[in-house]
């Protein structure tokens, strides 16, 4: 889910698009349609010696380790029938800029993590084997998914990839701060307008008015106003956030978008929130540092605060927009494909094995409390170890309460969009620009949208 | 960062401000002033990142920052050889960085002892094209470079590592420029003794021009040590990866443990400035030896 898009890696897509022959539509002239299906158990039972599944993934630090665990549990347990091979490509976009290389080259990986917002690019690269297609040929229940993450990686009611490593927003509390205000962190802000009384509130000034501690502050990122937007039960692009057909455009400069933009650029405005710019490490150090009191993040970052934060750290739902929001949070992540084109139909047998043993329950528990992301399995949660976890960090039951909540909607499936990553930084500046006041909410979101469109017409009509 | 030694002789302190106008004495302190500046500027990210490695992550995370560590943990350390095949990149860095440094050696002395003591057809402009080489940037040739060590299977190895950085415009220039102050009556006293070219280049030549050797092979050290982009293309598993592309792998996709981080970069820093501190006193010796006796 984080991100910073590299410059030399933005270098190394612009590079390769120059080398190919032809950008954008890169189907291997083997039949294009025919590749999609996936193949039966025969394929893998009738092959002969080790199958190979090359796995490209974005996992770092203890992430990476317990990773490494997992494929290592499997390797044993298919000894001599299937051996897969984890290998780090770098960042999410890093990998994403490897792997159009990969197409162009014909030298695919079998699988392939990518990030939520990757998840258009990766159905209009018509490189994958829908994991609809090896679920209905085995009679495969999907039921064991939560269903809110499945409605993400689903487009026309079909799973398209396997969900793998799931987050969602929280809203992180600090609740010494509040008990200092005479405040109770139990009774956490609901909505937009009650977080804004409480910032206001947790405010703190020394003797010569310097602010010694913000009400709110969180990294002006684009994921919160996404996030924010499908608890407002809206939609972020057209065409139901381009779930029913492919989105032709952006809605984010909506009422609520811009109710959205101009609470979170008032706060600044007013002294009562941090503005630590888009860099998210720097929002983590002032909330971990006691100097913000509300803070928004993931359910990633929730082990480290607890190591790290000198006061208890408190969890609530993420906010609502208004106090009759019918929404809810979307969640973010990764998700594996499964390659088609140029690949034997032993390896994509191998490849969906892996798949199914990466979220079992077991598995799904162990990379929970091993990783602290969100169990895509929801039998992981009945897991006597999953339990002990939540048992240590009582805060991660938020999310599980929060995502039980949600209903599966267009608007709580979250936006797909090719240029998802540009959308996010154009809102990126929209906020920016409110904060210094040289436009409205509603002008800067409307300016972002029409400047968006460029992007979105290239990029459609690029995949046909 | 390092004293350079006094020279022998110098009056003691006192002396040197002794009789020296208000005016000078101001000046002089200015100097120092900035000076010291300077080396606080240059130290203070070196300190803080050794005195972070130790501090836990809640010291680290202090507000107003923590200067001293109160109580010093090796769990950075630890953690960070935990997380990534550090031993293992750490040998890596090292046979990549000296294998380019050798190679790059031989391969410039070779080329500059051409240029400046063998009768080249059209020197001048076969060391342009040399030249013109500087002129390229590597970001430019990344690519295609890229597509040709993996065209050739050379990815993910150590022969793609080092491949495109055994020979360099640079480095021949630069001895090019050594070779030329050599007088011509070396030359030709080695050949009235019958020494050939090659004995010639590796018995007078180079021990001559050791400063230079030792300043370019330095320079082609570091350079490598601290390569980031190429390693991170050419190689796809964490035991064929560098330090400085696992130092990369210690930040969590999450969120970073500045800790683990810091470790790892103190870590990576330790030949980096053992060269830069030995090697310096080297280049300073090297250049005070004289060439004709």
């Amino acid at each position: 889910m984080k991100k910073s898009a590299r410059a030399l890696a933005a270098l190394l897509v612009a590079g390769l698009s120059l080398t190919a022959c032809s950008s954008g539509d890169s189907t291997s002239g083997s039949g294009g349609s025919n590749d999609a299906a996936a193949p039966g158990a025969q394929a893998l039972d009738q092959a002969s010696g080790v199958t190979t599944v090359e796995f490209w993934h974005s996992m770092t630090g203890k992430n990476a380790d317990v990773l490494n665990g997992l494929v290592g549990q499997f390797n044993a347990a298919h000894q001599g029938k299937i051996e897969v091979k984890a290998e780090f490509q770098g960042k999410y976009d890093e990998l994403v800029a490897k792997y159009k290389a990969s197409v162009q080259q014909k030298g695919t990986p079998a699988l392939v993590q990518v990030y939520d917002i990757g998840t258009r690019f990766m159905i209009d690269s018509r490189q994958t084997i829908p994991a609809q297609a090896f679920a209905d040929k085995d009679g495969y229940s999907l039921a064991d998914l939560d269903p809110n993450i499945r409605n993400y990686y689903s487009v026309g009611g079909k799973l398209a990839s396997m969900p793998f490593n799931s987050s969602m927003p929280l809203l992180y509390l600090n609740a010494d701060a509040f008990k200092e205000a005479g405040l109770d962190a139990a009774k956490p802000p609901t909505n937009l307008a009650e977080l804004g009384d409480l910032a206001q509130k947790l405010t703190k000034k020394d003797a010569n008015g310097q602010t010694v501690r913000y009400g709110f502050g969180a990294a002006i990122y684009g994921w919160f106003v996404e996030q924010l937007l499908a608890e407002s039960g809206t939609m972020y692009c057209d065409q139901d956030n381009g779930r029913g057909n492919k989105a032709g455009k952006v809605v984010f400069d909506s009422a609520q978008g811009a109710q959205i933009v101009q609470w979170w650029a008032d706060l600044v405005r007013n002294g009562y929130a941090a503005n630590t710019g888009r860099v998210t490490d720097d929002a983590q150090a002032a909330f971990k540092s006691g100097t913000v009191a509300m803070h928004l993040e993931s359910t990633g970052v929730l082990r480290g605060y607890t190591e790290a934060a000198k006061f208890t750290v408190g969890t609530a739902p993420f906010p609502k927009v208004d106090a009759n929001s019918q929404g809810g949070p979307v969640i973010g992540g990764a998700s594996l494909w499964i390659s088609g084109p140029g690949h034997s139909d032993a390896e994509k047998r191998a490849a969906w094995e892996f798949e199914k043993f990466l979220t079992s329950a077991e598995q799904q528990a162990a990379w929970h409390t091993g990783t602290g992301y969100f169990p895509v399995n929801t039998k992981s949660l009945d897991d006597p170890k999953d339990k002990e976890w939540v048992a240590k960090y009582p805060q991660f039951q938020t999310a599980i309460d929060q995502l039980k909540a949600t209903k599966p909607t267009p608007a709580t499936a979250g936006c797909l969009l090719g240029v998802m990553p540009q959308a996010r930084k154009a809102v990126e500046t929209a906020i920016e620009q409110t904060i210094k006041g040289s436009k409205s909410a509603q002008q800067a979101l409307a300016d972002a949208a029409k400047e968006l469109q460029p992007a979105i017409d290239g990029y459609n009509s690029s995949v046909g | 960062m390092t004293t350079m030694a006094t020279e022998a002789g110098e009056a003691p302190r006192a002396r040197v401000l002794a009789g020296r106008s208000p005016r000078e004495l101001l000046a002089r302190a200015t100097v120092y002033l900035v000076l010291a500046a300077a080396v606080v500027t240059v130290a203070f990210p070196v300190y803080y990142a050794i005195v972070g490695a130790f501090m836990s992550p809640s010291e680290l995370s202090s507000y107003p920052p923590a200067l001293v560590p109160h109580s010093v943990t090796g769990r950075n350390l630890t953690g960070a050889v935990d997380t990534i095949p550090l031993a293992r990149q750490y040998a890596n860095s090292a046979i990549t960085a000296t294998a380019i440094t050798v190679a790059q050696l031989f391969t410039s002395i070779l080329a500059a002892y051409a240029f400046v003591f063998l009768p080249v057809k059209a020197r001048a402009a076969v060391f342009g094209v040399f030249l013109a080489t500087l002129m390229v940037p590597w970001e430019a040739i990344i690519i295609p470079n890229y597509l040709t060590l993996s065209g050739w299977g050379f990815g993910n190895t150590y022969f793609g590592l080092v491949l495109p950085f055994l020979a360099s415009g640079f480095g021949t220039f630069m001895l090019r420029q050594s070779f030329r102050q050599l007088p011509a009556e070396l030359r030709d006293a080695a050949r009235i003794d019958g020494a050939g070219h090659w004995r010639f280049l590796w018995r007078i030549v180079v021990p001559l021009n050791k400063p230079a050797l030792a300043a370019l092979s330095i320079y082609v050290f570091l350079s490598a040590w601290n390569q980031y982009f190429w390693p991170l293309i050419i190689t796809r598993t964490a035991n064929m990866q560098t330090l400085q592309i696992g130092l990369t792998s210690l930040r969590d996709s999450e969120m970073a443990d500045p800790g683990l981080i810091l470790a790892g970069v103190v870590l990576s820093l330790l030949p980096t400035l053992a060269l830069v501190v030995f090697g310096q006193r080297y280049i300073v010796r090297g250049l005070t030896a004289g060439a004709v006796r």
